[in-house]
């Protein structure tokens, strides 16, 4: 069973070594002030520890997007804490947060995003080409590629993969880093049953394998089902786990 | 890291090939211009400064407020011009009598110099454009290391009736000049008399060698030749040149202002201040290029600009997704601008190739090189890749820089 705390046990001063998120009050308001004001998140707390598989779910507006948003680092919070493996990202700098997105974060989008004039193998290096491909970089990218069932697809360009071949890419492509964390955004939206369902069987797989936190934002009740824990967003706030 | 970020960016560059083209296209015919442009005005430059440098410290002087032809300086001129206080920087003064009878023999020159036919003081059509013949003594032509001391064929005239010619009139085969050949000198269209040519003089490679006289010959034999031509009686020399020990027209104007206060009064040019005149020609000349050029590089800039916009506009989501996984702002606008460099670089050196291509064409078959490319316009074209693909590539960049990850992954 999922280890995690709500809102009325958390505290910012706590120690939570184990809880790889923690959120504090967190609230993001739109447009503040103006007529057109739109509280997204208000006053949410949890945490979650480390080897989780979480999905989070919602109605459109429920906050969802805003709440992965701002734990996957590219958004700021109005207000309250947010923290990754214990380091505060609601105080950080663009600079800073572009480096726990490196280093923490590993992203799945619906739409997989590979770049088409890369090789699935230089899609999965991507996020090490700022600072460099050293040897050891592409062979650990071959072994990821292998470990989600591509190793023979290596040098082919997107164009030339099928969707569930893509998304693989994708997730080769966020666990490069060895991220603590992957925030996956609608990951099998694209995908037919089948390809979804092997898609959340090699999430959970990496899960199991390598301990990497999972949380899921999907609609697909096939996916709340492969999670340990849904969290059900409403109104900015967390209605249901 | 950088290689690793330029290979990728070199990949990006190129995605829209046609875009791409058209974009290099555009930027390569405003840089070819200013290739063409540039090195035509860097060779006149370098010609007009040989020809300064040649003649820095060289003066004529003629009888004051009188044409050349009528003009009559004594023929104790170098004696007169040598009492000027600055007397020890003269290196050497040669009187000169102009003998124009020698235009009727401008339809018999075969000149290879790619120079437009010309029409001579008598309605003659020219060839060339001076054929000027002269009248001096070979002890002050020496002084200068004139014609008379490059003799390459036959002698120096010892005669009366003698001339020595320039070796460009003999190019291309003459029928009517040779050496040895007796020419009928026309008088008054009326009767002739025998020229004999005993000599042929070497004038260079240099395009300047046709302000150079074709026909030398004894003072005595231009004053016979002028005394059945000329209305009236001439007893001295047309014209006399000066050479002075000088280091800049500046300097040189000093004498001349001494000159100018010799008796008799003589009009002085400075053949330096002269020439260099013609350099505020090539500086209108290079201003009308700068502007010219400006306006088709930057029509080349925007050309890179636009389809940088329009290839950021449409990698959005790529942009999103390199963001979403590190990378930092200045990489990806680094990465865009790169980009635009490498547009711009190629369609620098692209123009280049063209312009210079240009220009080497339009000289093939000519004997002096008047158009020439120097390491400034090198270093132009190159700027001007650089600048442009930097600055055609900054606000496509920034705006890549400046996506917002969630918001254009979804949509939003």
């Amino acid at each position: 069973m999922v280890d995690y705390i709500f809102n009325q046990e958390i505290t910012v001063e706590n120690e939570h070594d184990n809880y790889i998120i923690r959120t504090y009050n967190l609230t993001k308001i739109y447009n503040q002030g103006l007529a057109s004001e739109v509280k997204a998140l208000n006053n949410v707390s949890f945490g979650i520890k480390k080897g989780s598989t979480i999905s989070i779910a919602g109605p459109s507006g429920s906050g969802k997007s805003t709440l992965l948003n701002i734990l996957g680092c590219m958004d700021s919070a109005t207000s309250g804490k947010a923290f990754i493996e214990n380091i505060e990202i609601t105080n950080k700098s663009e600079h800073d947060l572009a480096d726990i997105r490196k280093f923490k974060i590993g992203f799945i989008f619906q739409e997989f995003l590979l770049i088409p004039t890369l090789s699935a193998l230089d899609n999965v290096l991507l996020p090490l080409i700022p600072d460099g491909v050293k040897k050891e970089d592409r062979e650990r990218a071959v072994d990821i590629l292998k470990q989600v069932g591509l190793e023979e697809r290596a040098n082919h360009k997107p164009k030339q993969l099928s969707g569930g071949e893509k998304q693989r890419v994708a997730i080769a492509r966020a666990l490069i880093h060895n991220p603590a964390i992957i925030f996956a955004d609608e990951p099998t939206g694209n995908l037919d049953t089948k390809n979804g369902e092997e898609i959340l069987a090699l999430l959970n797989n990496l899960n199991e394998k390598l301990g990497v936190t999972i949380v899921i934002v999907s609609h697909n009740p096939l996916v709340w089902e492969k999670t340990e824990l849904l969290l059900k967003l409403q109104d900015g706030q967390i209605v249901q786990n | 890291m950088v290689i690793q970020t330029i290979r990728f960016a070199i990949k990006n560059a190129f995605r829209k090939k046609l875009i791409v083209s058209l974009s290099v296209a555009g930027m390569a015919i405003g840089i070819a211009l200013m290739v063409a442009l540039s090195s035509a005005s860097a060779g006149f430059d370098k010609i007009l400064g040989e020809a300064v440098a040649e003649t820095v410290g060289d003066v004529e002087v003629q009888q004051y407020g009188t044409e050349l032809v009528l003009s009559q300086l004594p023929m104790n001129i170098s004696d007169i011009i040598r009492t000027i206080e600055s007397h020890d920087k003269i290196i050497a003064i040669e009187g000169q009598v102009v003998v124009n009878n020698f235009y009727q023999f401008a339809d018999n020159v075969t000149l290879n110099l790619g120079i437009a036919p010309g029409i001579g003081p008598g309605g003659e059509s020219l060839s060339s454009l001076a054929l000027g013949a002269l009248g001096v003594r070979i002890e002050e032509d020496e002084q200068f290391e004139g014609p008379t001391t490059k003799i390459i064929d036959g002698q120096l005239y010892e005669n009366d009736y003698e001339i020595i010619i320039a070796d460009y009139i003999l190019e291309g085969g003459s029928e009517v000049f040779a050496l040895n050949e007796t020419l009928d000198l026309m008088i008054n269209y009326t009767y002739s008399i025998p020229i004999t040519i005993v000599g042929v003089f070497e004038t260079g490679e240099e395009m300047t060698k046709i302000l150079e006289p074709s026909f030398l010959m004894s003072v005595n034999t231009s004053l016979l030749i002028n005394s059945l031509t000329l209305p009236f009686e001439q007893t001295g020399f047309n014209k006399a040149k000066i050479r002075f020990d000088s280091e800049s027209i500046e300097e040189t104007n000093t004498y001349v202002k001494e000159l100018e206060e010799l008796e008799p009064k003589l009009d002085v040019t400075s053949t330096g201040s002269q020439i260099e005149g013609l350099s505020s020609i090539i500086d209108n000349f290079s201003t009308v290029q700068t502007i010219l050029t400006i306006i088709m590089v930057v029509a080349g800039g925007m050309a890179i600009f636009v389809a940088q916009l329009m290839g950021v506009s449409e990698r959005m989501k790529e942009f999103a997704i390199m963001k979403a996984t590190g990378w930092k702002n200045k990489t990806i606008l680094f990465n865009v601008v790169f980009e635009s460099i490498i547009i711009g670089l190629l369609g620098s050196a692209v123009g280049f190739a063209i312009g210079a291509g240009l220009i080497f064409g339009a000289q093939i078959g000519a004997d002096t090189m008047f158009i020439s490319i120097t390491w400034q316009i090198i270093l132009k074209t190159l700027a001007y890749g650089l600048g442009l693909g930097i600055a055609s590539g900054l606000i496509p960049g920034i705006r890549a820089a400046r996506v917002k990850p969630m918001e254009v992954i979804r949509g939003i």
